[in-house]
């Protein structure tokens, strides 16, 4: 039985996965290619990417039904968005002249995309291929909110029926795979020769498209025609319905959304700091004494890392659940999720950046008699200081997404006026929220864009 | 060979090429001198057709680059070899791969990548004697990026051997070099072009390493300030 929810979620991810490769890597390089058919793909990837996962589950619920196919879509079309932003970039940013050499000496336009571009780029394309099989993964919960099947409706269907011995067991099961998936991701990342990088990304695409087709009522017809069966879906409901009694909704909604991602995300910076002092092992085990390293001094550590890790590895609609089940239904549940997870997040990335920062300040401090802790408040922490708040804005533009994400399995929030609309079939008014959600995120991204463009300035200008 | 026509290039307000007219006959050694700015890497991307200048012709064989399309720029193209400032080598191949790619211009997607990640005996021993005429044939099997900035130039030249173009272009191939590594690469394309009685067109920011070519064109601000045997008044300015 578990071990069937376990292929039935590898199957969904492997197939929503196949779908973001198709549609992230033609978009990317599209995108490249520049022009105005470049100029519209980019845009069209913007907005698909301000749309939260699960409202855009809930959008292809609405056009699809129910089922796989809705829930294996929303996962390819979100993640191929992601895709094509991060490939484009990174196409970008390589070095353009061993193309621009082929291309001198005659060689055809692919040919010199082929081997003068995309080995420039590999690494990073092989990165970001696997950190969206990371995040897909994560994400088989939200398709398991709309019905697709796998683990992700097993701890949605356990959580309705209050049969909490099974929800924390698939939960479990779930961290589990996502362990072992985010283990094969960073050796794909760091060691694998190219072609079997290729190779294990060509496999789990076609075992998931495969698994899909075999398990029963999918055919591939059904996938293929998916994307264009939503678009029509979209025209069909237009125009959204902007009625007085639809916008205040929509206003007291965001204003929760906005105080859940802020509790949500400082809540969970100041959790992550104690955490991350004790997660680096400079300063965890005893560097700054100046004492070396005491063999007792690893227990802390090494049980601060192994929780980060665990928490990280809770997908957030999962923990959201779990903390509805604890905290009751409303705004304050999503804030204790959505906390709980940026401590996961920023308690590693501020390790990794108090493990980076300079030492030599620090070092002079420790060399005067400094206080150990003085002299890393003092000497380590504004060498890292940039590093730890473009982590902090870059947390909070994902939290805006989740708090609407979470809004929609009861915290509340504009994320649970769609929710509602969805499901008392209200589909103009459905769409009329997912504008305002989109907005709120395309807000939030701007905030956090501008900090961190101040924060580049600052850097510069030092 | 290779003949500019009164060519003008802008960028916005900007005059890279202010009406240059320059006629490059078979078999000539060419330096291009001048400051950077001068507008020396306008002039190379206009020789093998990178784009179509603002006003003017550029003549490849007789026949405007602006005319040419497709396979048919294609064509011509594979009969010019480009040997980048920054070598234009894909780090993560290996040498060979990146010698062979010099072929390019003469297959298809599929063979190129065949050549690239299979490539045959013949093949092989293609790039092992273009290599050899640069002294760097023990080279063969290392990757790119395990090459300093002088061997890298020389895979580059290498490639442009195994090419074999009719028409040799370098933009300042001897840059980010130390002066005698400088002589040296200058040296190896000048000896290529006489073996092979290739043309080569090469611009240089020391004016000393332009003594051995025939002739040197000084550019500055997009003009051609001077045209003359080389020389002649190479320490003037």
């Amino acid at each position: 039985m578990i071990v069937q929810l376990a292929f039935e979620t590898l199957a969904i991810a492997g197939c929503a996965f196949a779908i973001a490769l198709t549609l992230g890597l033609p978009a990317a390089v599209i995108v490249v290619r520049g022009g105005i058919v470049g100029k519209i793909v980019a845009f069209l990837a913007t907005a698909v990417r301000a749309i939260p996962d699960l409202v855009l589950a809930i959008i292809c619920v609405a056009a699809l039904g129910l089922g796989p196919v809705a829930g294996v879509t929303a996962l390819g079309i979100n993640t191929g968005a992601v895709l094509a932003k991060l490939f484009a970039e990174l196409l970008l940013a390589v070095r353009r002249e061993p193309e621009e050499a082929l291309r001198a000496i005659g060689a055809s336009p692919l040919t010199s995309f082929l081997i003068g571009l995309v080995p420039e780029a590999w690494p990073g394309l092989v990165g970001f291929a696997a950190y969206a099989l990371e995040s897909i993964i994560r994400g088989s919960v939200i398709v398991g909110i709309v019905g697709a099947g796998g683990l992700g409706s097993a701890i949605v269907q356990s959580f309705n029926l209050a049969n909490y011995h099974e929800f924390f067991m698939y939960i479990a099961w779930l961290v589990v795979i996502v362990i072992l998936v985010d283990a094969l991701s960073g050796w794909l990342r760091e060691r694998a020769p190219a072609f079997a990088a290729v190779g294990v990304f060509c496999a789990i695409a076609a075992a998931g498209v495969a698994g899909i087709a075999l398990s029963g009522n999918v055919s591939g017809s059904d996938l293929a025609r998916a994307l264009p069966r939503v678009v029509h879906f979209l025209a069909d409901e237009m125009p959204p319905d902007f009625s007085a009694k639809v916008i205040a909704t929509a206003t007291d909604g965001i204003e929760v959304t906005i105080v859940v991602a802020i509790v949500g995300t400082f809540g969970g910076a100041l959790l992550a700091v104690p955490l991350a002092l004790l997660a680096a092992p400079r300063i965890a085990l005893g560097w700054m004494r100046g004492t070396g390293y005491a063999p007792w001094s690893y227990v802390p550590m090494i049980i601060s890392r192994f929780g980060l890790a665990i928490v990280r590895a809770i997908p957030p609609l999962a923990l959201g659940l779990l903390a509805l089940s604890i905290v009751g239904l409303g705004p304050k549940a999503g804030a204790v999720a959505l906390a709980l997870h940026t401590a996961g997040v920023l308690g590693k990335l501020f390790g990794e950046s108090l493990e980076i920062a300079p030492l030599t300040e620090a070092e002079s401090l420790v060399a005067t008699g400094a206080p150990a802790t003085a002299a890393a408040l003092v000497g380590l922490v504004p060498g890292a200081l940039n590093a730890l708040l473009s982590h902090l804005a870059y947390r909070w533009e994902w939290n805006v997404r989740a708090s609407t994400t979470l809004g929609m399995i009861g915290a509340g929030g504009i994320g649970q006026a769609i929710f509602n609309a969805q499901q008392l079939l209200f589909y103009h008014q459905l769409i009329a929220y997912v504008i305002f959600a989109v907005a709120l995120v395309v807000a939030g991204d701007v905030v956090s864009q501008a900090f961190r463009a101040r924060l580049h300035l600052r850097t510069v200008l030092r | 060979m290779l003949e500019f026509i009164d060519v003008e290039q802008r960028y916005g307000k900007h005059t890279a090429l202010d009406g240059i007219s320059v006629r490059v006959g078979r078999g000539e050694r060419l330096a291009l001198v001048g400051p950077s700015g001068a507008g020396k890497t306008t002039f190379f991307r206009l020789a093998y057709g990178a784009f179509v200048p603002t006003s003017g012709k550029v003549l490849f064989d007789g026949i405007d680059f602006a005319t040419l399309h497709g396979n048919a720029l294609r064509e011509a193209r594979s009969r010019i070899a480009v040997v980048f400032q920054t070598h234009g080598l894909v780090e993560r191949l290996s040498v060979r791969a990146n010698v062979l790619a010099g072929t390019f211009g003469k297959r298809s997607t599929i063979d190129a990548l065949r050549c690239t990640f299979a490539p045959n005996g013949g093949e092989t021993e293609a790039a092992r004697s273009a290599l050899e005429s640069v002294r760097l044939a023990e080279r063969l099997r290392d990757r790119v990026f395990a090459l300093s900035g002088g061997q890298r130039q020389r895979v580059a030249i290498a490639r442009a051997v195994v090419q074999q173009a009719e028409l040799v272009l370098a933009d300042e191939p001897a840059a980010s070099l130390d002066p005698e590594l400088a002589r040296e690469i200058v040296d190896l394309m000048l000896a290529d072009s006489r073996a092979r009685g290739t043309t080569l067109i090469c611009s240089l920011h020391q004016p000393q390493l332009a003594e051995s070519f025939d002739r040197v064109i000084r550019l500055d601000h997009g003009r051609v300030v001077s045209d003359e045997a080389a020389g002649t008044s190479l320490f003037s300015i």
